[in-house]
């Protein structure tokens, strides 16, 4: 429900109170007569307690036929009419239909006692007593209307005209019937109050089911108009039992009201799944903290994360931190500044833990895949270190040493031309050591790659044999992983070129080209390729957060490299 | 006979660099200074002047191209200085790089190719008479390369092909001549057809790049201009 009905409900009750205040004005001007001398006092009690059983009907929201507040409306308006008989400004009919409908206050009140905080009771025994109430109150009080002459009853003190709704009047029956009807409602409202006193359920309901039943009781016992002392102090027990109903009342729908809205907020939020550190700009922004932070601890490890999974900053001087702890485990530690704990503190319901709780699984995960990102990135580029140590190690070791066994030959030759016969196939056997030394090398790792580059390296490989061809490349150098992932697909990829018709290979063109920050590699003229060969590709492109997509005799692979 | 060369050898293998330094000296080559890295390389050349200065790719500190980086200082600091560079690696993109920077007076040889040192002291005579010098196993590769059908190297007669391949070397016509037993005239007629051929410009004096640029790059299967 919205604020705005909320509101016009209250003010809406407080116009109706306000004039039936300046209608009840005239009573106290009747006190110079000596009937009787309400103070301003007891008005005001009169009037407030109307006011808050009003103001407590219009928080209740909609309640249906059977709601309490329904029931607290029916008391309001019985308290209202009570108060308006007799005005003097009121006509007699009008002061005939007053009386008959604060009758409604004892009956109300017993229901809405019995049946708190529903509106109809769940006992069979209550039900009964609320049922028998509602009629004996019912069918006395009209019955008692229907004979009552004002004018000729000796216990009336105001308003003491006729009764236009009188059928035929008879002041001994009149007499009758009202001390029936005080009985009635003295046995009702005691019931009541027992019942309900007794199961500690609505006190207020059951106080004021005590006072009424008083009232009744006194005014049973009273021959003719009641003292002004006895009035004064019941009307203002009555004032003051109805206005903590009516309190009653208007709590039970403002913490309806709260819940209520709490849930709607809760709802909304939840509809909407909000982005990684909603939570703290929202909160950032309620309490004007701009340094304000939430880190999230990643289970296993001492580090904190954000709520995107980066590592957490140190806390700042003049910090102070909140630790958000679920059974023994901290969920949250907020950062903020210190004269800000107190409010932190109480905005921190459950509605904000669970966000809480919900930002810091995401930031987990985040950092899980983060982490997960960069030990498969790691693991290719240690791969391709290790390679690139193993061809330097080939290249400055073993290789210098087969030349240079193959330098003294050379020279032991020159110096004997008799041995160079001898020697010639040995030398011709270091030769070619030494090219299937070179091969291995550039198997291990390319090493024109990583001095000349991507091009170079890449149209190095149409010496090989299939047909090959380079259309572009960036002649920028780019990160040693993007540069190995790419000429690793390009010479794999040429072990398995499209055969053509004559059987021969098909021409394999390779593009490479730099957009942004990524680089994008093209291959066209490619056949059947293995799955595993497919699967390493993937595999190391992916480690790079790239991707790559064969579809018939072309593939695509996008890196970034930024 | 002309005076003995003087050349300083940069190698950071000392192994390899005594052992090229021997073969150089028992040839009659005048090894002036050697040098490890660059740094140690230029203080060489400004100190001795050498006429030629053999030089491996791979130096420290980064082992990448220092010995190609070393080529551009010294042929932009003391021009006239010939450069061989020796080198473990068959891709062409290295002496092509070499000849992009220095169109005469380079050469790019394999290391296993000193075990002839006659070819050694060949190569370095041709650069100090500022020709050019690619290693033959650079060139065999570059032919061998699978070409797309109807490509107009597939025109060429086996011996065009040998006269392209010693051009492709950085021979002379005269070179040629007398590698092939034939007259320098001859030679003249088959590299004008050839380069008619492959529709390259006839009578540059970066024949040697233009020929090595041809054969690297696939794809020439449009019929060439007569």
């Amino acid at each position: 429900m919205g604020r705005v009905v909320v509101f016009g409900r209250v003010a809406l009750a407080l116009m109706v109170m306000v004039s039936l205040t300046v209608m009840a004005l005239p009573r106290a001007q009747l006190a110079p007569l000596g009937v009787v001398n309400p103070s301003q006092a007891v008005i005001a009690a009169g009037v407030a307690a109307a006011v808050l059983m009003l103001i407590g009907v219009a928080l209740s929201g909609p309640a249906g036929p059977r709601g309490p507040a329904t029931l607290g409306l029916l008391v309001a308006a019985g308290m209202v009419a009570g108060a308006a008989v007799g005005a003097t400004r009121l006509p007699d009919f009008g002061s005939s239909v007053a009386w008959l409908v604060s009758l409604l206050l004892v009956p109300a009140l017993v229901q809405m006692s019995l049946a708190w905080p529903q509106g109809w009771p769940q006992h069979r025994f209550e039900r009964w007593l609320t049922l028998a109430t509602w009629g004996v109150v019912g069918v006395v009080g009209l019955a008692r209307l229907a004979v009552w002459d004002p004018f000729a009853d000796a216990t009336c003190v105001l308003g003491c005209g006729a009764n236009p709704l009188a059928l035929h009047t008879d002041p001994r029956l009149a007499r009758e019937l009202l001390d029936a009807l005080l009985v009635g409602m003295a046995v009702a409202c005691l019931a009541a109050a027992v019942l309900v006193l007794r199961r500690r359920r609505f006190w207020p309901g059951g106080v004021a089911c005590v006072v009424l039943g008083t009232d009744a009781l006194v005014r049973l016992s009273t021959d003719g108009p009641l003292p002004q002392a006895t009035a004064v102090a019941l009307h203002q027990a009555r004032c003051g039992a109805l206005a903590v109903v009516g309190g009653a009342l208007a709590l039970a729908g403002w913490t309806r009201l709260r819940r209520h809205g709490r849930l709607v907020r809760l709802a909304a939020e939840l509809d909407t799944s909000p982005a990684p550190g909603t939570y703290e700009a929202s909160l950032r922004d309620a309490l004007g903290d701009p340094t304000l932070r939430i880190s999230y601890p990643v289970s296993g490890q001492q580090a904190f994360v954000t709520a995107d999974g980066a590592p957490a900053p140190a806390v700042g001087l003049g910090q102070a931190t909140t630790v958000l702890v679920r059974s023994g485990t901290p969920l949250a530690v907020i950062t903020h500044e210190a004269q800000h704990a107190d409010a932190l503190a109480a905005s921190l319901g459950p509605a904000a833990r669970m966000a809480i709780d919900n930002e810091r699984m995401q930031a987990q995960l985040q950092s899980r895949l983060d982490e997960l990102r960069a030990s498969r990135e790691r693991i290719v580029e240690h791969g391709d270190a290790e390679r690139l140590r193993l061809e330097r190690d080939l290249h400055d070791g073993a290789q210098q040493r087969v030349l240079m066994i193959g330098y003294e030959l050379s020279r032991a030759a020159q110096a004997d031309p008799s041995l160079a016969a001898a020697l010639d196939p040995v030398r011709r056997d270091v030769a070619t050591a030494l090219d299937e030394l070179r091969d291995i090398a550039h198997g291990i790792y390319p090493g024109i790659l990583e001095s000349l580059g991507l091009p170079a390296a890449l149209g190095a490989l149409a010496d090989g044999p299939v047909p090959f061809q380079v259309d572009d490349a960036p002649v920028k150098r780019l990160p040693p992983g993007a540069e190995c992932a790419v000429y690793n697909i390009v010479s794999t990829a040429l072990g398995h070129p499209q055969p053509t018709r004559e059987g021969l290979p098909a021409q394999v063109t390779a593009a490479v080209d730099l957009r942004g920050d990524t680089l994008h590699l093209h291959l066209a003229g490619l056949g059947e390729l293995p799955a595993p060969l497919v699967q390493s590709w993937e595999d190391r492109v992916g480690a790079l957060g790239g991707a790559v997509h064969v579809s018939g005799s072309e593939l695509e692979c996008g890196l970034p490299c930024g | 006979m002309r005076a003995a060369m003087r050349v300083v050898v940069a190698e950071d293998v000392l192994l390899t660099r005594a052992g090229i330094v021997r073969l150089l000296t028992d040839a009659g080559v005048d090894v002036v200074g050697e040098a490890d890295d660059v740094d140690s390389l230029m203080r060489q050349v400004r100190v001795q002047a050498p006429d030629i200065v053999i030089s491996d790719i791979r130096m420290p500190p980064t082992h990448r191209d220092e010995g190609l980086v070393a080529a551009a200082r010294i042929q932009r600091e003391h021009p006239g200085t010939g450069i061989l560079i020796l080198s473990q690696y068959v891709e062409s993109d290295y002496a092509m790089q070499l000849l992009r920077d220095h169109p005469g007076g380079v050469g790019y040889l394999l290391k296993d190719r000193v075990f002839d040192i006659a070819t050694v002291i060949d190569a370095l005579r041709r650069i100090a008479d500022d020709e050019c010098v690619i290693d033959p196993t650079i060139i065999r590769r570059l032919l061998a390369r699978p070409r797309p059908a109807h490509d107009p190297m597939d025109s060429l007669t086996s011996r065009e092909r040998e006269v392209l391949a010693l051009v492709a070397e950085g021979r002379s016509n005269e070179g040629v001549a007398e590698a092939l037993f034939i007259t320098p005239r001859t030679v003249e007629a088959h590299v004008s057809e050839i380069f008619t051929r492959l529709n390259l410009e006839p009578g540059t004096n970066r024949r040697v790049m233009a020929v090595l640029a041809y054969l690297k790059s696939p794809g020439h299967s449009d019929s060439p201009k007569r």
